[in-house]
């Protein structure tokens, strides 16, 4: 039986403020099989980027559990979730987060050779697909902001990753744009079979996605 | 709107108090240093100073009696009738109450020379006779008159007061009280029996020591360079991040002017505080280094400095003058930028070019100093255009460096590693040249100071090969009667004169195998057989002084002689001629021996058999102990570079720390992606660590070079202008080897803390620095 690759139950989350604890994520249970896209909307500060970065392994939750491709990971230490980031989940953030230092093609390769499965074919066709087998070369400050969420689309999905996490990926890009980002990234997803889930502002393209569910007062409700 | 504008200023610092400290710290530092230098210099010239006024007597050239007897009142009339200008002169210790000694020093106010020390007040006294002028502290006696303008211990009167006093007859010697007047005899014809002197007179340590104070003062402006690295790398942070707020205030209606010049009042205040912090700073630092410097400058010049420092206006103003200067000079650049009148972009363009063509320049300035140039200030001329054009050319080849090294690597973590270092070079390359150039200096000057101690060992192991050294005031002549058969006797004579224009030494010497071990820096192997047919070795400093080689003739007092080999003579300012003894009592009739060497197979036995003739023992040296005792002098004479080494790298180092800091938070954001892609806060840190250390060793392998190239223009250039000899160059790779790991250790300790941080931030933080930036 293939594992779900996400599954979170009863998941809670609060930071210190002045005043006292403020919650941010309570009791959010939800599951994702591979090669299911899941769009998650809610308000500023709903707690979305919250819920995106515990299941990355890069916070830690209050309490609940979460399991990525099948491993639990809420105990696991600061070494352990690196490996599970290096091995199974990819991000995709709003600002890119490219590698400035290393050109298009040392970017798109960087993470599949982290976890030591570079298929250079594999890297050579995302290329193509994605629009970026001209500029190669270039280094990230070279390309436009477009072709750069491309780049950082590339890079997650040369690792063929099993969950693919996306933060907002086209607040930054103008409609048109972000349409063709969506549409290869789906594409991707379908191919590959990983499980994508994509937080947004924007109902137009959370309804692109096979399940769509909104972040209220820190629970999750069906939109 | 000041009050408002200066508000939104202080908000910046009061946010990022590390930097506000860093600002602080570096110029505090850099003038800590460059006040701490002028403090010592100043105090050494003060010294220099009052030891020239006492020696400005000896400065004269004079006559003589060789063997060292009175003149007599007579043979000094004779020579004034013959229209000499001499003057007399007689000095000596008296102790006019108990415990007090003074050094008493006779002339003649009507034959004297105006200028001659003292200068004011004994020469212009109308009736200085029976009176005695002297400077020291306690009790006046009687007859006795204070006068300040004397050096301490001193004593001065007219000479027949001077000759009561010291209980002597005649004179020491006539001073030759130029002009002398056209036509006038040859004073030696005129009382035979009498030499020309010129002793102490090229050899006063004023000019030497200068060279030593250059030095002194390019190692403070190389500090204080460093430690303006750590102002405009700094200062360019800040006002980086100030843009955004200098925008904000001029969409206000804050005129770009208006913000210039408060930006310019508030980095002149924080620099005048600073400056003052860094002025104390100095103090301490001239407080701690002067013992060490006064060992240094009587080591190597035989100059008396004292190791107490004054507060003196020159220095402690002129460095809160420096501190202020350089400041605003580093400032300016960055300050320019973020007031809106630099074109930001197309300076970051051209900064790839010109630095580079810059350096090149500056590198043939550098060898066209050495080709064409001549004296010590071309020689230091040499070495700063040699340093700035390493640190102009540096950033390129760190880049080529890194990228080279790049290429090679092969996991995706160390070609991060590497580009990052690579494309992190215009931020740390100003820390980078200044880990270099301190390199290069600690590289330069331990190799010169390495050649140094192996040619001085050499040396003194082929001069004091004698087995036992004996000091014979009284000529030592009851010392044949103490030797066995087998033990040879050398006298150590000399005298002083000039030859071939230049103040020198003749030395008379038995024809002995010993010194036949004395290496030739030029002639023929059989030089030494010649000078018993009476040929002349000179010693390194006369033959380049005087431009003269083996062949040459050179005029001896007793006629010429030809010049058959050069030896080397190191730490000497004096030129030296070696003759045969027999000639030297043509030269100096009658000169005794002051010190003898033996040669003996047992000089334990001997030393007991000379102490048992009635020579008391503390006039007796093994060459053991002397050899340990010169070594010593030269270890103390250099303990003090060694300390400026540390120093230096120490300031590299902060600048190294302070860069890293400055930039800790800029990092972030090249950080956090690796971070999500599954490189732990640990490894982030190691990989940092990783950065600088590669960025350091490949800077040190550059340093290497510049370093090599200094330590030749040190040997090559500046030794042989300031002291007339050139040391031969010795390869220490270990020692080398040795200082690119400080270096690289320097640059490792700097980068730990930020490290440190790095490693222990929250995920939260990186998490939002995730979303944030990128």
């Amino acid at each position: 039986m293939t594992a779900t690759a996400l599954d979170i139950s009863h998941l809670r989350k609060s930071y210190a403020r002045p005043g006292g604890a403020t919650e941010v994520l309570s009791d959010v249970t939800l599951a994702l099989n591979p090669g299911e896209t899941l769009a998650l909307t809610g308000e500023s500060g709903s707690g979305k980027s919250t819920l995106l970065h515990l299941v990355a392994g890069l916070d830690r939750a209050d309490g609940g559990r979460i399991a990525v491709a099948g491993q639990e990971i809420t105990a696991l230490p600061d070494r352990a979730l690196a490996r599970i980031r290096r091995q199974h989940t990819a991000l995709i953030f709003q600002q890119y987060n490219l590698i400035p230092s290393l050109n298009v093609a040392e970017n798109l390769a960087f993470h599949a050779r982290m976890a030591g499965r570079h298929d250079p074919a594999w890297v050579q066709d995302l290329a193509e697909r994605l629009g970026l087998a001209g500029l190669i070369d270039r280094m990230p400050d070279e390309i436009s902001g477009g072709q750069r969420q491309r780049v950082a689309i590339g890079r997650a999905m040369a690792l063929r990753p099993a969950l693919l996490l996306a933060d907002e990926p086209t607040g930054n890009l103008d409609e048109e744009t972000s349409d063709q980002v969506i549409a290869v990234m789906q594409d991707l997803v379908t191919e590959t079979g990983c499980a994508l889930l994509f937080v947004t502002h924007s109902d137009r393209i959370a309804c692109r996605m096979q399940r769509h569910l909104h972040l209220r007062h820190g629970r999750v409700a069906p939109a | 709107m000041i009050g408002a504008i200066l508000h939104a200023f202080w908000s910046h610092w009061r946010q990022n108090r590390l930097q506000l400290a860093t600002l602080v710290a570096g110029i505090a530092l850099a003038t800590a240093l460059w006040t701490g230098v002028q403090a010592i210099n100043a105090e050494a010239r003060a010294s220099m100073a009052s030891a020239a006024d006492a020696g400005r007597i000896a400065a004269l050239p004079r006559l003589e009696r060789a063997g060292g007897t009175p003149i007599a009142m007579a043979e000094f009339v004779a020579l004034r009738r013959a229209g000499i200008m001499v003057s007399p002169l007689i000095r000596g210790e008296i102790e006019p109450m108990p415990g007090l000694h003074l050094t008493l020093t006779g002339i003649d106010p009507l034959t004297a020379p105006e200028d001659l020390w003292p200068p004011g007040d004994f020469m212009a006294a109308t009736t200085p006779a029976n009176e005695v002028f002297y400077n020291a502290p306690g009790p006046q006696p009687p007859s006795f008159s204070p006068m300040a303008a004397l050096p301490e211990g001193q004593a001065v009167a007219d000479i027949e007061t001077a000759q009561r006093q010291l209980g002597r007859d005649g004179f020491d010697a006539l001073l030759l009280v130029p002009p002398q007047p056209l036509g006038a005899p040859d004073p030696l014809s005129v009382v035979p029996g009498l030499q020309y002197v010129l002793p102490a007179a090229a050899t006063a340590p004023g000019a030497l020591t200068e060279s030593f104070q250059m030095n002194l003062s390019a190692f403070g402006a190389l500090c204080f360079i460093v430690g303006l690295f750590i102002v405009r790398g700094t200062v360019g942070l800040a006002m980086a991040q100030r843009r955004r707020s200098m925008a904000v205030l001029r969409a206000l209606g804050a005129p770009a002017q208006s913000l210039g010049a408060l930006m310019l009042a508030e980095i002149a205040l924080i620099a005048l505080v600073s400056g003052l912090l860094g002025v104390v700073l100095g103090y301490v630092l001239a407080i701690w280094l002067m013992p060490g410097i006064s060992v240094t400058l009587q080591g190597i010049y035989g100059a008396e400095v004292g190791s107490q420092v004054a507060l003196r206006p020159i220095w402690w103003l002129g460095g809160i003058g420096m501190a202020l200067a350089g400041t605003l000079a580093s400032a300016a650049g960055p300050m320019l930028g973020a007031s809106g009148r630099a074109v930001f972009a197309e300076t970051q363009r051209r900064r790839g070019v010109w630095p580079a063509l810059a350096g090149v320049a500056m590198l043939i300035v550098s060898a066209g100093l050495v080709i064409w140039g001549a004296g010590l200030l071309a020689g230091f001329a040499a070495i700063g255009t040699l340093l700035l054009g390493g640190a102009a050319l540096m950033p390129g080849l760190l880049a080529g460096t890194l990228g080279t090294a790049r290429r090679l690597a092969r996991t995706p973590i160390t070609e991060w590693t590497l580009a990052e270092a690579r494309a992190q070079i215009p931020q740390i390359s100003l820390a980078m040249t200044a880990l270099m150039m301190a390199l290069a200096a600690n590289i330069g000057v331990t190799t010169m100071v390495g050649s140094f101690r192996t040619s001085f060992s050499d040396f003194i192991a082929q001069r004091l090969a004698a087995e036992i050294y004996v000091a014979t005031p009284d000529g030592g002549d009851m010392l044949k009667d103490l030797l066995d058969p087998g033990e040879h006797l050398l006298p150590l004579r000399s005298v002083e004169t000039t030859v071939a224009g230049q103040p020198s030494e003749i030395n008379g010497i038995v024809d002995d195998p010993i010194y036949r071990g004395w290496s030739l820096l030029d002639g023929s192997p059989e030089a030494w057989a010649q000078v018993p047919q009476g040929g002349a070795i000179i010693n390194e400093q006369l033959a380049h002084r005087a431009g003269l080689s083996p062949g040459d003739m050179i005029a001896l007092p007793d006629g010429p002689a030809r010049i058959a080999g050069v030896i080397a003579d190191y730490g000497n300012p004096l030129g030296k001629v070696y003759v045969s003894a027999t000639r030297l009592d043509r030269i100096a009739p009658g000169l005794k021996a002051p010190r003898h060497a033996i040669r003996s197979n047992d000089p334990a036995a001997l030393r007991t058999r000379l102490i048992a003739g009635g020579i008391a023992p503390e006039r007796i040296i093994m060459q053991p102990e002397m050899k340990a005792a010169s070594l010593e002098i030269f270890e103390r004479t250099f303990a003090v570079t060694a300390a400026l080494n540390a120093l230096t790298l120490a300031v590299a180092g902060f600048a190294v720390l302070t860069s890293l800091l400055a930039a800790a938070d800029a990092r972030l954001p090249r950080l956090t992606p690796l971070w999500a892609m599954g490189v732990d806060r640990r490894q982030l840190a190691a990989l940092e660590l990783a950065r600088v250390t590669l960025t350091a060793a490949a800077t040190a392998l550059l340093a290497l070079p510049l370093g090599l190239a200094l330590s030749w223009l040190l040997l090559a250039v500046v030794n042989v202008e300031a002291f007339g000899w050139r040391l031969p160059f010795r390869a220490d790779p270990a020692g080398w080897l040795l200082l690119i790991g400080f270096g690289i250790g320097a640059a490792l300790l700097a980068a730990l803390w930020p490290a440190r941080r790095l490693a222990r931030i929250s995920p939260r933080a990186l998490s939002e620095v995730l979303s944030r930036d990128g």
